[in-house]
């Protein structure tokens, strides 16, 4: 079944067509929000139109600080309820899912953990108690078996984030929520996080996740992007579509004197397809279509510059556009 | 990859094994209800217990009414401190969050909370009342099934205490108004239902309040119980009132309960 997200309306946002499997109400979504329009403390107004996430999709959530990631992710969780415009989590209300359902979801938190002085072993058997399967591997993958005798309070912020994503992952849940699940590992318990992941979708076709992050390495193992601004949906749909929309396939950059990069803006002119430009410090950096890779590079040869760079464009510059807000 | 699940009905016991342990992994939680007491004890025994020979409340010498009331008063303080405080702390700085996502009701974890804290209790008053009451000068030595009548008969009144706690962890979500709340009920409890200040010494109007507290009467009923006045069918009737009622109590109380701080109210 294809179909297109709802048309998004207001704030002259770019609407990205998405074609995806699944339709509102279908029970199989993993989570269906259908015109969601809440204003949230007095100040903020958080607005989606509509958003699917269907079975075999991972989907980043991101966007600059303020947006309304967490804010989402809290009604999705039902730590909020919508007033106005309905949301369906495995089919069900947001907090309102039966017990039986709940060994369908895997959950992380920037701002959750566990009793400060229960040992990490118990925590991890509280795991095998509680869901009918209990992978070691994940655990064990985590590092989580090594922090067995130290208590949850004592452990580091990276360590109790490895405790929550084994304990949201070891039980192969149908549906995975983040926020920032990165954000406080090193770079080897990223890649264990961004492996982990590209395993089990792999693996299991019934696994829908949906994630807030700002790591390039995380946005890279997802399929879908929502990129959320000021409380609205800025661009939804398959992650290369969207970063192909924003930037074209092409980006480059010019560092060195004012003149220089002056002189490169003036050779760039008549190239079709900018998407992009900006400047920051030294550094002019220019998206676009295909056609900019050998302007830029004919640019490069002929002017003097300290530094110069050309690549194929992926979610690193997603990003990079939202750093520089 | 390997997979170890545990059996299903494993929960609440592995819930109560690590609420248990963790209880008594907590400096201060220890201190408020094994070493406190046993501290007032030896204060205020060295201070009004010194012709205590002389009979106080109930019959009994003033260190069996100070053994007691001490008790009692433990088990209310716990009760109330060390399950709605807690409970707030811990809600309040997410640590409950990731309960509501896991596949067990409210109700398991209450049963594991509640569990935890009473069996502490029943430790609690059987050293306590049992050791004392038998070592400590002019005290009237508890038999064995007394004290167990009376670790019983206390365990009850602690489900109905638990069942006030969560009742008001399920309104409000700030320690401080937790800490507020607790110790505007905690505190004229402690010092008017007869628990080691006689209520004899109240000013008449203040008694003729005092004596319809529940705290008070159940007070009363457990010092028969030490002294060995009781009657058994009035023991037992109170103790299945309370136990039905704690019961009852929990079970509503944790219905309100939210996991979530945002949700909970002031």
């Amino acid at each position: 079944m294809h179909y297109l997200i709802p048309a998004l309306e207001g704030g002259g946002a770019t609407a990205v067509a998405w074609t995806g499997s699944g339709h509102a109400g279908d029970p199989d979504l993993r989570i269906d929000i259908d015109a969601l329009h809440e204003r949230v403390g007095g100040k903020f107004e958080l607005t989606i139109p509509g958003f699917r996430l269907p079975p075999g999709r991972v989907t980043a959530l991101i966007g600059p600080n303020g947006s309304g990631k967490s804010t989402l992710l809290s009604y999705l969780l039902g730590m909020r309820t919508a007033t106005r415009g309905s949301i369906r989590v495995l089919g069900h209300q947001p907090g309102k899912l039966p017990i039986r359902e709940r060994v369908r979801i895997g959950v992380q938190l920037q701002d959750a953990g566990y009793n400060d002085i229960y040992l990490v072993r118990d925590i991890r058997k509280l795991h095998q108690a509680a869901y009918p399967r209990s992978r070691d591997d994940v655990f064990q993958a985590f590092g989580v078996t090594e922090l067995g005798a130290s208590r949850f309070g004592s452990l580091s912020s990276g360590e109790k984030q490895r405790v929550q994503l084994a304990m949201a992952m070891a039980h192969g849940p149908d549906l995975m929520i983040f926020d920032e699940p990165t954000s406080n590992l090193d770079p080897h318990f990223e890649g264990v996080f961004c492996e982990l992941l590209r395993k089990q979708a792999a693996e299991n076709a019934t696994l829908a996740c949906l994630f807030v992050s700002h790591s390039p390495r995380a946005v890279a193992v997802c399929d879908d992007v929502l990129f959320l601004r000021a409380g609205g949906v800025e661009h939804y749909g398959r992650k290369e579509v969207v970063v192909d929309d924003m930037f074209g396939s092409v980006g480059c950059s010019f560092t060195g004197r004012a003149e220089a990069r002056a002189a490169v803006e003036r050779a760039l002119a008549s190239v079709p397809d900018i998407r992009a430009r900006r400047t920051r410090d030294e550094t002019l950096t220019v998206h676009g279509g295909e056609g900019l890779r050998e302007a830029a590079s004919a640019a490069a040869r002929n002017i003097e510059l300290d530094r110069f760079m050309v690549w194929s464009t992926d979610a690193s510059d997603l990003l990079e556009s939202i750093k520089n807000d | 990859m390997t997979e170890v699940a545990l059996p299903r009905g494993s929960l609440p016991l592995h819930l109560l094994k690590i609420e248990v342990l963790s209880y008594l992994k907590h400096p201060l939680a220890v201190f408020w209800t094994f070493a406190y007491p046993i501290i007032l004890f030896f204060l205020l025994n060295a201070i009004f217990g010194g012709s205590s020979a002389r009979t106080a409340a109930g019959g009994v010498s003033y260190t069996d009414y100070l053994v007691s009331g001490l008790a009692v008063m433990t088990v209310i303080t716990t009760a109330l401190f060390g399950f709605a405080v807690a409970l707030v702390e811990l809600r309040a700085r997410g640590r409950l969050k990731l309960f509501g996502m896991m596949p067990f009701s409210k109700s398991t974890f209450f049963l594991s909370f509640t569990a935890s804290r009473v069996m502490i209790l029943v430790v609690f008053c059987l050293v306590f009342v049992g050791v004392l009451s038998h070592l400590a000068p002019n005290t009237h030595p508890i038999t064995l099934p007394n004290l167990l009548l009376l670790c019983l008969f206390l365990a009850s009144a602690g489900l109905v205490l638990i069942g006030c706690s969560i009742l008001v962890t399920s309104l409000i979500k700030r320690t401080s108004t937790a800490h507020a709340i607790i110790n505007f009920i905690n505190i004229p409890v402690i010092f008017l239902s007869d628990l080691f200040l006689p209520a004899s010494i109240l000013p008449k109007w203040l008694f003729a309040i005092v004596k319809w507290s529940p705290f008070f009467i159940f007070t009363e009923k457990y010092r028969a119980v030490y002294a060995d006045t009781y009657s058994l069918a009035d023991i037992a009737l109170w103790t299945g009132v309370l136990a039905l009622s704690g019961i009852v109590l929990i079970n509503a109380a944790s219905r309100l309960f939210t996991w979530n701080p945002s949700e909970a109210g002031y």
